[in-house]
């Protein structure tokens, strides 16, 4: 067993975590949802001016959370993509600066094979699964044989569930991040009340795009109290296609385990949801814990872990790819 | 930004202190390690998207010498990417190392003694402009229009340098800040220095585009 300090800066969320032997000793996250709130999204440079700032402190807080001294950590990752380049640089350059100085391997971790890998944290056995990685940056559904071993099923061809959440937000006067607004919403709201598209049915392949324009052309014919049947309305729509594709992802590669994660995947009604339409359907569903399944460096540590334990280790040189493929 | 003097040392040079300089702001990125009559360099193109070659001669320089007692990372102003990797290396160098952090702006360590003046293209239609006096920096970076800074040039008596071409205004020379400056820099020890938190000298607020609609 080893252990990794890892570092999370691909969009607006700097993170440090510390695994030794499997256990998270430290997990420090630095939200700049403040910071951008008022822009109505991450604005690029502000999220690099940002972690920059964050990541010295937020290093030093994991080492005395850990109660360990920087030359007990056997290797250091960071994630190098996708994300955004001002952002993944930060990271990347503290984690490589920290490999050289110690002599100790670097590690370089796909920001989306976390995401895949966080429902089996602290498991050294990934059983085969279809994968649902759900967030403000990605929707797509995977099927994992093992371990760096990933075919991609189907991916959003506009935006992403969480985008989408957020944009409809937007449109009905809510504050950013828009998820957690309309599920709040929604809960006293009657789904059924407006018939909004699902679309692409037949296709693996997820658009959330069409939604959201639907909402944005309903809103001006409405009178009244409308607000939660909207955000209720729209929340099942999303959560009807993640579940609907995802299970005839799970039949097609004859899995019977199911995955989700990323931000999205917090939201209550959905996982009630997936749960029962797993259940149905005789699969297993795994979630990662809350914590895990915003942006976070426990589960790039996590990654990171069983790529060192296989004996993998990247290239101080090895650049970041803001449009790092998983596979 | 604050300049705080480094306390370090007694005498006006240490000369047995390991100093491992870096500089990105530039299209020419280099590094330098200074250790008592050891004085190397290296330099290599640099742009934005690539760090590979840096990171390469990092890795070299630190198995050849091992790790540095001071580490200094030019601040700019010039290419954010750049100087970020540099800081961003350079506190994961120094957290690595326990080496003591410094920085410097990169324009105050150019290849040129005495006074003089430097600028460079701070984008969206405006410049910057600094003057440097024997490595200090005594006035900006100030940031001005192409005809104010047109002005400014004619009305100067100094040689006028950037780290770029900028073919708008002739008298201009080219000349790169170099790592070995720095590191030749940071052994003064009656020297001021900016201490952590480092961050590159931001010529200005980020630039925001408001969107109108979803």
């Amino acid at each position: 067993m080893a252990t990794i300090l890892a570092l999370e800066t691909s969009c607006d969320e700097t993170a440090v975590a510390i695994l030794r032997d499997g256990e998270l000793v430290a997990s420090e996250v630095a939200s700049q949802v403040a910071a951008h709130e008022k822009y109505g999204g991450v604005v690029p440079e502000v999220a690099s001016r940002n972690h920059l700032v964050h990541a010295p402190r937020l290093l030093e807080h994991a080492l005395d959370r850990a109660k360990i001294d920087i030359d007990q950590v056997d290797a250091f990752a960071a994630t190098s993509g996708p994300g955004l380049a001002s952002s993944l640089m930060i990271g990347a350059s503290i984690a490589k600066g920290l490999a050289i100085a110690r002599g100790k391997p670097y590690l370089a971790i796909n920001h989306l094979e976390g995401h895949l890998l966080s429902p089996f944290f602290g498991e050294a056995n990934i059983r085969p699964n279809v994968s649902l990685i759900v967030s403000g940056g990605h929707t797509m559904s995977i099927f994992v044989r093992a371990v760096g071993d990933y075919e991609i099923v189907g991916r959003t061809v506009d935006d992403a569930a969480g985008e989408a959440f957020d944009k409809v937000a937007k449109l009905l006067g809510l504050n950013y991040p828009g998820g957690p607004e309309i599920e709040k919403r929604a809960r006293a709201g009657d789904a059924k009340r407006f018939d909004l598209p699902r679309s692409m049915p037949d296709s693996t392949n997820f658009s959330f795009s069409g939604l959201k324009t639907s909402v944005r052309y309903l809103l001006p014919k409405l009178r009244g109290n409308y607000l939660a049947d909207v955000c209720a309305s729209f929340q099942q729509a999303v959560i009807d296609v993640l579940v609907q594709k995802t299970l005839a992802a799970a039949r097609k590669y004859d899995v019977d385990l199911v995955t989700i994660s990323g931000g999205v995947s917090c939201n209550e009604a959905f996982r009630q949801q997936m749960a029962r339409a797993c259940a149905k359907d005789r699969r297993e569903l795994k979630t990662a814990p809350p914590s895990l399944c915003t942006d976070n460096a426990a589960m790039i540590a996590f990654a990171a872990a069983l790529q060192f334990a296989k004996g993998s280790a990247s290239s101080v040189q090895e650049e970041i790819d803001p449009n790092l493929a998983l596979a | 930004m604050d300049f705080v003097h480094d306390e370090i040392g007694n005498g006006a040079r240490d000369r047995d202190m390991k100093i491992l300089a870096l500089e990105l702001s530039s299209a020419r990125g280099s590094l330098a390690w200074r250790d008592g009559d050891v004085d190397l360099a290296r330099d290599w193109a640099n742009d934005r998207k690539n760090s590979g070659a840096f990171f390469e001669n990092l890795a070299d320089v630190q198995k050849q010498f091992g790790v540095p007692d001071k580490i200094i990372a030019g601040l700019g102003p010039g290419s954010y990417a750049g100087t970020r990797i540099a800081i961003s290396t350079a506190i994961g160098m120094q957290l690595g190392s326990k080496a003591q952090l410094i920085g410097y702006p990169s324009i105050c360590a150019i290849d040129q003694e005495g006074e003089y003046c430097f600028i460079g293209d701070a984008r969206r239609q405006s410049f910057f402009f600094a003057r440097v006096r024997d490595n200090n920096l005594v006035e900006g970076p100030d940031l001005l229009g192409e005809s104010e800074l047109r002005a400014k040039i004619d009305a100067e008596k100094m040689s006028i340098f950037a780290a770029e071409e900028l073919p708008q205004f002739q008298r201009v020379q080219i000349r790169y800040p170099s790592a070995r400056l720095l590191a030749r820099l940071a052994a003064d020890t009656n020297r001021a220095f900016v201490l952590p938190p480092l961050e590159p000298m931001y010529l200005r607020e980020p630039h925001i585009t408001r969107s109108t609609s979803t």
